[in-house]
């Protein structure tokens, strides 16, 4: 794929490697990172991987982290440009607005992959030297769940970008309240939430029990409803762009 | 070469939807309105636009750059179609393979260089001949010398010139360009306005909005007066602007002893009012039909009565009220 093939997606992929989000999202993506380095000080060579770097994928990565990275990459994928006025250089023009928002959020599943997996990897071929112990189902669950959560909440949060003007907040205000919370705590909400299909993905990847994600739904029941929503917020975002006003 | 197809006269106090959109026209714009929640921005305009440069003046807020942007597709009309070579543009993105827009907005993507800007416009157009299209482009706005310079670093003159290239990249034949003059220097300006007459002149529908009369006057062949959301007039901009200059303009003159400069400005047939202006004190407002000899008068007459003149304004200078005179019914 270059540049003449998919121009908005490579304008839009150096938009964030030129911009100061991917400073942000890479702070927010070395995490696991830093907790890896706390916990290598704290327990040295006594660590354990799943109970760490496996966990805090779980409890604060899945969550919180993935929906802030999509977030932050999906609002100025968009948004910024909804603000500034730079969209109508771009859709002033004989393509498919639908083709279009593919290529924006698949810039930002490409870059928001790309940051978090890698930093997960860090983690864990550091972890793993430590320790001694090659944890590949982990690997496999970190990376396959941090690209299905990026690509889902890349999605929600790209048609977000077009229905609001206060994305940024309003986006927060969904990660820290009902991702983090409501539907970590009240037990009829998971099942409208990302990060109960993508934890049931990383649960069964791991096949262990210990790692504390009760309730799971079936690998393929989550990979429909990620998938749908998926395709759903992309042909709303197409829909709304088709229609909205470009000031 | 005939531009606005119909009317092509003045239409003084006539209503604005009574107008028959011209034949053959490449745009036409029939019965628009555009409405913000209550905000009534357009309101029932009907105009064709053939080939040749036409102007949308307006002064702002008057609803030119909606009605531009409604033109382009970017906007929706609330009621009414616009076409362009009979296809409705709103919601066709094939229309844009022949239409190209100089936004106002100065944002350009600072990351990029001129040329990178250009080349994006120009792949994203599907221009069959990419190098070539893109030089044609950056030459007709003389920015080779600055092409590989990033966006961010340039002038906002340079940003201008650059939109206008990324523009025009795809030879479109209808051009919309708002206030294309805006942050140019003047030998910027004038080698821009050539180049939109020369498009114009090419036989392109070239669409320029600008809220500034002495400007248009110096490429626009034909002008749109767009006063309040409503089209107040259209024709020849000579036409226009002679129906402007049969009515007395009003200028403040601020002085030290103003009844003895009225007094002398009527004795010498320089004015045909004068009135004392109640909100500021030493103040008069004059009403005059040759406003330039009164102008070059006063400095004359202040000598004589040997009075201290602190300032001389015109308050006709903009377009919302200088262009009240040929639309009294539409206010």
């Amino acid at each position: 794929m270059n540049s003449d093939s998919a121009p908005v997606f490579w304008l839009t992929a150096r938009q964030f490697l030129e911009g100061r989000s991917i400073r942000v999202v890479a702070v927010l993506a070395a995490v696991p990172l830093l907790l890896g380095f706390i916990e290598i000080i704290a327990a040295g060579t006594d660590l354990q991987m799943r109970g760490i770097l496996g966990q805090s994928f779980i409890e604060l990565t899945i969550p919180t982290l993935l929906p802030l990275i999509a977030l932050i990459l999906a609002s100025s994928a968009i948004g910024n440009e909804i603000s500034d006025r730079t969209l109508l250089y771009l859709v002033l023009k004989p393509r498919s607005r639908f083709r279009f928002i593919n290529e924006k959020v698949l810039a930002s599943v490409v870059i928001g992959s790309l940051i978090s997996i890698s930093l997960g990897f860090l983690a864990w071929i550091i972890l793993a030297i430590v320790s001694g112990n090659f944890d590949g189902e982990l690997i496999v669950g970190i990376v396959v769940a941090s690209f299905l959560a990026i690509l889902a909440y890349s999605a929600a949060f790209t048609l977000l970008s077009l229905l609001i003007t206060r994305v940024l907040m309003a986006g927060l205000l969904y990660v820290l309240i009902w991702e983090t919370l409501l539907a970590r705590f009240i037990p009829g909400l998971r099942l409208l939430s990302v990060r109960h299909y993508v934890q049931s993905v990383y649960a069964q990847i791991l096949d262990d029990a210990s790692i504390g994600v009760s309730q799971q739904s079936a690998v393929s029941t989550s990979l429909i409803v990620l998938a749908t929503l998926v395709i759903i917020t992309i042909v709303f975002s197409w829909l709304r762009l088709q229609q909205m006003d470009l000031d | 070469m005939k531009t606005v197809t119909e009317p092509a006269q003045i239409k003084d106090q006539q209503p604005a939807a009574v107008q028959t959109p011209g034949r053959g026209a490449s745009v036409q714009v029939n019965n628009v309105s555009k409405w913000f929640g209550d905000v009534v921005a357009v309101s029932q305009v009907s105009f064709g636009v053939g080939p040749g440069v036409t102007a949308l003046l307006g002064p702002n807020g008057s609803g030119k750059t909606t009605m531009l942007k409604m033109m382009a597709g970017l906007t929706g009309p609330s009621t009414g179609t616009i076409t362009i070579n009979d296809t409705v543009v709103r919601m066709h993105s094939d229309i844009y393979k022949s239409i190209g827009m100089v936004p106002e907005q100065e944002a350009v993507y600072p990351f990029l260089t001129g040329y990178e800007f250009v080349r994006l416009n120009a792949v994203m157009q599907n221009c069959a001949e990419l190098e070539p299209s893109i030089i044609r482009a950056i030459d007709l706005v003389e920015m080779r010398d600055a092409a590989n310079r990033r966006v961010g670093e340039y002038s906002k003159g340079m940003r201008q010139r650059i939109k206008m290239a990324a523009a025009l990249v795809h030879d479109p034949q209808v051009i919309f360009m708002d206030e294309p003059l805006s942050g140019l220097d003047p030998r910027q300006r004038v080698r821009t306005i050539e180049l939109i007459r020369e498009l114009g002149n090419q036989g392109r529908v070239v669409i320029v909005s600008s809220h500034l009369l002495h400007e248009v006057q110096r490429f626009a062949e034909q002008v749109l007066v767009i006063v309040n959301g409503h089209l107040a007039a259209s024709g020849s901009f000579r036409a226009i602007r002679e129906k402007i200059d049969e009515h007395a303009r009003q200028t403040l003159i601020s002085c030290t002893s103003p009844r003895r400069m009225g007094a002398s400005l009527l004795e010498l047939d320089l004015a045909i009012s004068v009135r004392i202006d109640p909100t500021r004190d030493h103040a008069i407002v004059v009403e005059s039909n040759d406003v330039r000899e009164l102008y070059k008068s006063i400095p004359r007459v202040a000598q004589t009565l040997d009075v201290r003149v602190f300032e001389v304004r015109s308050l006709d200078d903009s377009l919302a009220s200088v262009f009240s005179y040929v639309t009294e019914a539409v206010r």
